[in-house]
């Protein structure tokens, strides 16, 4: 019996050993290499973002660089629009970058955001099944296109989340003046990968942002519909969050974030990704 | 089923490759979920057993209460927890949110109430021999409470092992509270989510072939530690 | 000779019905009693209450010479002065080893002298050779047999064994 308990003693050992490395908090094994040896340590900036801007990839190829140029950690925590907005009137992110224009104004003249600079945009695009049953493909007359949709009650899956691309998508039903609503309106309140994904087994219609369309065309089936009217641009802004308002957040280096995105090279670098992968520009650089 | 073969021959290669990135991934999903379950077992035993041998007005109530929170959805526990983390929130001036702590902080929400529930029910399943044997061979009341608790040791085992396969498979709570942040906050199960979101469905398979094979080894440790301690097979045979 | 126990108007009741009802009982030391009656005459309650297992409703008690007032530190005195055996000779998960120094153990005696004494019950019960067996894997007579080892504890005043008769025929090593 004896024999017995030690050894259940030293298994727990063992775990607490392992356990107590844990505790406090510091399980962060950096990525590999970590570059800034000479500089003080890097501080943490929290960003709030959607997840179709994570999904894109942009962030993966940008933030290492930016991270080395303003000596910064960034923390990324992509959610819905509507909740990234909320993490910022919650003063629990550092700065945010959104593309829904009438909410981040909000958001600013509520006094929760500050120097709300435009970084780029991209585009959105209506997708759907090959055989387009509505007979809308090649239309340049988004407004009428969602008119005939909901006549001829084509399958459309929505985002149905306040997301940036959700808010589009209602701006445009509002536009027709009509409230989609019967068994073909989908609203799948998930992300935009998801919302791909459900479109395609459905064969419906959806709104999507070329960025997650580009990023995963290949798994699907459904083709472009209508592309290319100004209407289906989305541009996207960086909103530090007022230091005035949550004393706690770092506004120094969320400006730093901005200044950086809207400067030469981070401009160049966001209009330089996907042209590789993809053979054209996701994002546009737009900063004023 | 291709895309089910294609997930397997990812997860082995991932693992074979020692991906740094998976590595940390799995490592901190283990230190979370671990640590939740070690401080749910400090606060779930002494409670059930609590529960079960104390009287208690209302003890009826109490352990409704407790089994109802046995089925406390992750995604409630961590939204709840978000709330009481974020800044403006009651706690909120620890700035515990998006860290590894809110998300052991959840997860003991989720599997203290199945440890405590799981132990009550294992004493309460004791026959009244146990204490008598006890009392009358000269045991006083702390040793008898041992001896209790000896004896249904199985129970709670079953209990913590419970408990571990709730917290290390839920992802609700910890992508509320945590974030998913890459090299941060970043566990297997939001792996899948987002690798899902993606679109990447092999290595989403691939991280939960990593997830299950983790848990297999986990309870056949503590099988193993079981197996030592009960020499003789309890079970009932049927011929 | 000192009386060993005194009941006193002692009542038991479960719920509304009244188990036990004792007016007067003393039992004088150094002898062997059996108590006997039909299912349901409250033998094993009476025991119970006796053995400090169970607290009577009304009435008094007084064992080893002591008024009971049911507090945890009389109690344990007590305890630690008396043994029961049981009707089921309930076994604690582990070995016939485990069993016997239970009660040894409870009253913090050095493991050395535990191996010792916990052998001479053994032997005195005739159950040595099965030292080292789980003691769930005993046939109901084996069990009875290492309860009572167990129960022998030294400076015991008391020992009382509830069994349906007759279990057991063997011979016991006097002492």
């Amino acid at each position: 019996m004896k024999m017995r308990n030690h050894k259940t003693l030293l298994v727990l050992a063992v775990l607490m050993a392992f356990l107590a490395t844990m505790v406090g908090g510091c399980a962060q094994k950096e990525p590999p290499a970590p570059e800034q040896s000479q500089q003080p340590p890097a501080k943490e900036l929290k960003l709030a973002t959607t997840t179709s801007t994570q999904d894109s990839g942009l962030l993966d190829v940008i933030l290492p660089e930016l991270e080395k140029d303003i000596n910064y950690k960034v923390k990324v925590i992509a959610v819905g629009t509507g909740q990234a907005i909320e993490m910022g009137e919650a003063g629990d992110v550092d700065v945010i970058l959104v593309h829904s224009r009438a909410a981040e104004d909000k958001f600013v003249a509520d006094g929760y955001g500050v120097d709300r600079r435009d970084v780029m945009y991209n585009d959105f695009l209506i997708i759907g099944p090959a055989e387009d049953p509505a007979g809308i493909k090649g239309s340049t007359d988004i407004i009428a296109a969602f008119k005939t949709i909901a006549d001829k009650q084509a399958v459309f899956v929505s985002r149905g989340d306040n997301s940036g691309t959700d808010k589009k998508e209602k701006g445009i039903w509002t536009k027709a003046e009509m409230t989609p609503a019967g068994a073909w309106y989908i609203e799948s309140g998930q992300g935009m990968g998801d919302t791909f994904r459900m479109a395609d087994e459905k064969k419906a219609y959806t709104l999507i942002d070329r960025a997650t369309y580009l990023a995963q065309k290949d798994k699907y089936k459904l083709e472009p519909i209508i592309e290319g009217d100004k209407s289906l641009l989305n541009p996207y802004g960086v909103i530090p969050v007022n230091p005035e308002k949550f004393p706690n957040v770092d506004y120094e280096g969320a400006t730093k974030f901005a200044q950086w995105l809207t400067s030469e090279k981070g401009q160049k670098m966001i209009g330089e990704f996907g042209v590789k992968e993809f053979g054209q520009q996701l994002f546009v650089p737009d900063a004023k | 089923m291709s895309i089910f073969v294609e997930g397997i021959k990812e997860g082995v290669y991932l693992i074979w490759q020692m991906d740094p990135e998976i590595i940390q991934v799995t490592l901190l999903s283990l230190q979370v979920s671990l640590t939740a379950l070690l401080l749910s077992a400090m606060l779930g035993i002494p409670a059930g057993a609590a529960l079960a041998l104390k009287k208690i007005p209302g003890k009826r109530i109490w352990l409704n209460t407790i089994y109802t929170l046995m089925g406390l959805p992750p995604v409630l526990a961590g939204l709840l927890v978000y709330l009481l983390l974020t800044y403006r929130g009651p706690l909120g001036q620890f700035e515990l949110l998006f860290t590894p702590s809110a998300m052991v902080f959840a997860q003991v929400l989720l599997a203290a109430p199945i440890v405590c529930g799981l132990t009550a029910r294992a004493v309460m399943a004791l026959p009244q021999d146990v204490y008598d044997t006890a009392a009358t061979l000269g045991a006083s009341r702390r040793q008898a409470s041992a001896t209790i608790m000896r004896e249904a040791r199985i129970g709670i085992v079953a209990a913590l092992t419970t408990a571990f396969g709730r917290v290390i498979a839920e992802v609700g709570a910890v992508m509320l509270v945590g974030g998913n942040i890459r090299w941060s906050t970043r566990v297997l199960t939001t792996s899948i989510v987002l690798e899902t979101r993606m679109g990447n469905f092999s290595t989403a398979i691939a991280i939960g072939l990593i997830l299950l094979s983790l848990s297999f080894l986990i309870n056949l440790l503590i099988l193993k530690l079981e197996k030592r301690t009960l020499r003789y097979d309890n079970t009932i045979q049927i011929t | 000779m000192t009386t060993q126990f005194k009941l006193h108007n002692v009542v038991k009741r479960y719920g509304s019905r009244t188990v036990l009802t004792i007016d007067q009982l003393a039992l004088p030391e150094g002898r062997i009693y059996t108590i006997m009656g039909p299912n349901g005459s409250g033998k094993s309650t009476l025991l119970r209450i006796m053995g400090l297992l169970l607290v009577n409703d009304e009435g008094e008690l007084e064992v080893l010479g002591e008024k009971v007032n049911w507090e945890k530190e009389q109690l344990l005195q007590l305890r630690r002065q008396m043994s029961m055996v049981t009707q089921t000779a309930f076994m604690f998960q582990g070995s016939v080893e485990y069993n016997v120094a239970y009660g040894l153990k409870a009253r913090n005696m050095k493991s050395r002298l535990i191996r010792a004494r916990v052998g001479e019950m053994l032997e005195m019960a005739g159950m040595s050779a099965y030292r080292e067996a789980d003691a769930r894997t005993l046939s109901g007579g084996e069990r009875q047999k290492v309860a009572l080892a167990r129960a022998m504890q030294s400076n015991q005043k008391y020992c009382s064994w509830m069994s349906r008769l007759p279990t057991l025929i063997w011979p016991v090593q006097p002492k």
